[in-house]
This record gives C-alpha cells, structure tokens and sequence, in this order.
C-alpha cells in the first residue's frame, strides 16, 4: 500500500488544474488552501470534470460526482487524496 | 514564398495549406508533427500551424505515407500552398470525420487556388447578449493594417494605431514602428499567440454582431424545462463509470439541440442572397467562453448522429484545447446552428445574437432549483430556460415555438437521446 505526503497530494491537485487550464498558473498561486479553487480561478464544469479525470488519470483515484459539491477547496482535495490512496480505495489502474 | 514543389507523381497526393476561415489568407508552418517516412492515419495531426489569429493543429483525413515536407518552418504561404507530399495509399474519407475543407483534392492543380468552398468565417463569434456599443459599420479601426504583435504591443501599452506611421508591407505597421523610448522598463513580447489571438478576436465579434444586429431581424422564444429526470439519469449514469466518461448536462443539451434541428429542417442552415439554404447536415457550433476574454466556437460535425458520450468526449477537448490555444483544424467546420451554453454560474438566461449566416441560435441558462407546477403540486425541481434567437426571414415564431417543444420533449426523456 502507498502513502501519500501531504505535498505530494497537493502537487497532484496543482499540476491537475495547471494541465487543464495553464492560463491559471499565476492566479493558482495566490488561491488559499481553504478557497473554493473552481470559483476562483473560473473553473466551470467542463474544466472542473476534467481536472478530476486527470486526478483520476495519475493517481487511479475516482472522485464520486456526489463528493464534487464537498472537494472544491486545494485541502480538501488534498485531504482526499491522501486518505482515499492510505485506505487503498483506488482502482488498481495506474500509479 | 512558395518554392517549386516536387511535381506530384500518378500515385503521389498533395496536401494545401486548408482555409481556416474565410479571412484566412496565409499561415506558416510552426512545427511539422509528421516526418518524410512516418505512415500517417486520419485524424492525425500533421503540423501545427499559425494563423493571423492563433495557432491550429492541422488534421489530415486520409491515411498515406508522407514523401516530403514543402515549405520551411515560419514560411508565410497562402492558402491552398501545397505544404506536404503524400504516397498513395488506401481510400479514406468517412462521412463523419471527413471534414473536406482540409483536405484538397490530389487532382486539382497544386497553385495557389481558392480554399474550398465548405469552410466559411469560422472560429470566432459573438458574445451573446446584446452589445450596447457596437462600431460604425465603416469599421475605421479594421482598415489600419498592423502586424499581429504590434497590435498586440499597442494595445499593452494603450497606444492609438492611428497616430502610428507604418514602415512595413503596404504601409503596415509593425512591432519597430511603435515608440519603445515611451515606455517604462522592458516589456516583454508577449506570449506567443493568446494576446494577439484575443485582439483579433474581438475585432472579429464585433464585426461579425454589428452584421447581425444590423441584418438579421431576430424573434427570441424562451422555454423552460424541468430537468428532473435528465439530471437523475445523469447521476445514475454517472456513478458506474470512471471520471473520464462522466457526462455533463451540457452533452445532452447539444444532443437534443442536433437532434431537434433534424426534425426542423427550416431552422438548420444558413441565410444567403436572400433565401434560406438547408445545411447539409446539422453541425452544432458550440460558443466556449475564454477567461481571458472573447469567445471561440468550434463545431461538433454531425452532431445528431453521434452518440451521447462521443459528444461528451468532444465537448471536453474541445474547451480544453479552446482554453489552452490549441485549436483543432476539425472543429473548424462551418457550423448549421450554434449553442451557448451559460453553465452552472452563468445567468438564467441568455436573448442570444445570431451568427451569421446562421438562422438560429440556442441558449441555455444555468440549471438552478426553481418552483415548479406538476400534478397540481409545487415542488422544486432543477430548471433551465432555453431560449432560441432566430431569424425572421427565414421562419415565423410557430417553427421556433416547434423547436422549442421539440427540444423540451427530448430533454424530458433523456433516455431516448
């Protein structure tokens, strides 16, 4: 089982959201951990399913549609990822 | 410019430099993504291009083997420039993908001639609501010829074009020809295409929504629908797959749409010398918003015969490469209608501007909870409103209202799209 540290969960949540949308990086930089991310950097929801399946893509952890309403801020996607890839919860896809 | 190409042989093809959008004249090579050898397929892409307005990856619709590039990286050539040699090979062309205007025929000649026909201006679109201070139509400011970058320095550095004497072709002006002591500091060229690309571009939709304003004698109907259901079918859907073919509300609204504008021909095509001409099909323009501002508005080619998540996919490319600057020569068709979709934190509803010669334009506003009447009883539901912008010209309200019942009924019964 790996474990995640808590950088390392939180540069897979910014290198997710610079992939998507690169022209955020600046902006991406200022946002606080406990900021709705999406709002700030005008995300919608394409950009937003995109950003999780490029989550999903490098760590083979699936984010539920029903969590999307509660992972919206950089701690608590971070949070996420570390308990979901400790408790082994994702797929045995990638990684 | 154009070098003399190896004169084609009886097997050997020729692919042009395609016509991106009717303004289009030329466009250099940045980068060949397909070598002298390599064995190309349809839907690669072969090289990626710059335009006056922003970089394209160019596609090719037939497979071969590549013989040879003909033209140098950077060399400005004019549309329809022979600028790769293919071998023979295999047939190609499938009624879907095939989009004709990037590929020219191997049996015409290998000139300069006119781009193909299909293609019309392309791209770049209105914003869509009203605009309250669009331009005379004299258009003064479009007729100052200037380089990209230096319409781009000028306008970093608010400086009028008017007052600038040009040194370059034709009396353009170009980037030496602005006043660089004026300036504080260094300032940095700006990044490759994003700031041209949105100067132009907001020339572009103010042109093109002058015309329409001007032209076009709109009717607007608006609609409102309770998605209940379609959004419970999403969810559904949704929970037994992996993130990457999760389906948003917006494919199926563009599903409907397509699929309502096959059964209401009279609103699908375009508005030309004064009558209606049918499309060919229904290719759905779909408006995707830039964060740095300005709109471009790729098209989905045969949108009611794909299925809902092949929408979806293309959905998602095409506002991850629209947002990134990377646009696809495919999604360049010229589309039969077009759809602005507000999203979730847009506004609940949008009287759209026709782009034309389009006849119709599709909104919809964000989904929001709202008290709805079913069964004699009030219950919030999740509701959006659709409104249609058409031309009068070409139809009357009660086609529109047609539409709209139609799209209504598809939408209620999501499992049927």
């Amino acid at each position: 089982m790996k474990t995640l540290t808590n950088e390392a969960a939180n540069a897979i949540v910014v290198e997710a959201i610079c992939a998507v949308a690169p022209d955020t990086a600046n902006e991406l930089a200022g946002i606080g951990l406990d900021q709705d991310v999406f709002q700030a950097l005008e995300l919608d929801s394409m950009d937003h399913v995109n950003v999780i399946t490029r989550i999903w893509e490098e760590t083979g952890i699936e984010i539920a549609e029903r969590d999307y309403g509660r992972l919206r801020t950089l701690d608590s996607l971070t949070t996420f990822l570390i308990s979901a890839m400790g408790s082994g919860s994702e797929r045995p896809k990638s990684v | 410019m154009s070098e003399t190409a190896p004169p084609p042989t009886a097997t050997a093809r020729i692919f042009k430099m395609p016509s991106l959008g009717a303004d289009m004249e030329s466009a250099a090579v940045l980068e060949w993504l397909v070598q002298p050898g390599d064995l190309v397929q349809r839907g690669d892409v072969i090289a990626r291009v710059e335009t006056e307005k922003s970089d394209i990856d160019v596609e090719i619709w037939e497979k071969g083997r590549v013989i040879a590039h003909l033209v140098e990286i950077g060399e400005d050539v004019p549309v329809g420039t022979p600028i790769l040699q293919l071998g023979t090979s295999v047939e190609s062309t499938d009624p879907i993908s095939a989009t004709p205007a990037v590929v020219a025929p191997s049996s015409s000649s290998t000139g300069t001639g006119p781009a193909p026909a299909q293609v019309r201006e392309r791209v770049f679109i209105p914003e869509p609501v009203a605009e309250h201070d669009l331009p005379p139509t004299s258009e003064p400011a479009r007729d100052l010829r200037a380089s990209p970058l230096a319409r781009s320095m000028a306008s970093a550095l608010d400086i009028d074009l008017a007052t600038i004497a040009g040194s370059g072709p034709e009396g353009a002006i170009i980037a030496r020809d602005l006043p660089f002591n004026s300036m504080e500091g260094t300032v940095e060229a700006p990044a490759k295409s994003q700031p041209v690309a949105i100067d132009r571009m907001r020339e572009a939709i103010a042109t093109r929504m002058a015309r329409a304003n001007h032209e076009i004698p709109h009717y607007h109907l608006e609609r409102d629908v309770d998605l209940g259901t379609a959004m419970d079918w999403l969810e559904r859907s949704n929970e037994c797959v992996p993130p990457g073919e999760r389906v948003l509300p917006a494919a199926l609204f563009v599903k409907a749409v397509a699929r309502s504008m096959a059964e209401h021909p009279n609103l699908n095509g375009f508005w030309v010398d004064d009558r209606f001409q049918a499309g060919d099909g229904v290719h759905v323009g779909m408006a995707i918003s830039l964060r740095t501002g300005g709109l471009v508005i790729p098209t989905i080619v045969n949108a009611d015969r794909r299925t809902i998540s092949e929408v979806m996919s293309s959905l998602r490319e095409m506002v991850a490469g629209s947002r990134s600057g990377s646009m696809r020569s495919s999604w360049m068709h010229e589309a039969t209608v077009t759809v602005t979709n507000l999203g979730t934190n847009g506004a609940d509803r949008v009287h759209g501007v026709i782009f034309p010669p389009q006849v119709a334009l599709i909104g919809f506003g964000r989904i929001a909870a709202r008290p709805w009447v079913a069964e004699e009883q009030v219950r919030p539901r999740p509701v959006v409103t659709i409104s249609l912008a058409a031309d009068h010209r070409a139809t009357d309200g009660a086609t529109g209202s047609r539409l709209l019942s139609t799209l209504a009924h598809s939408l209620e019964h999501p499992e049927e799209l």
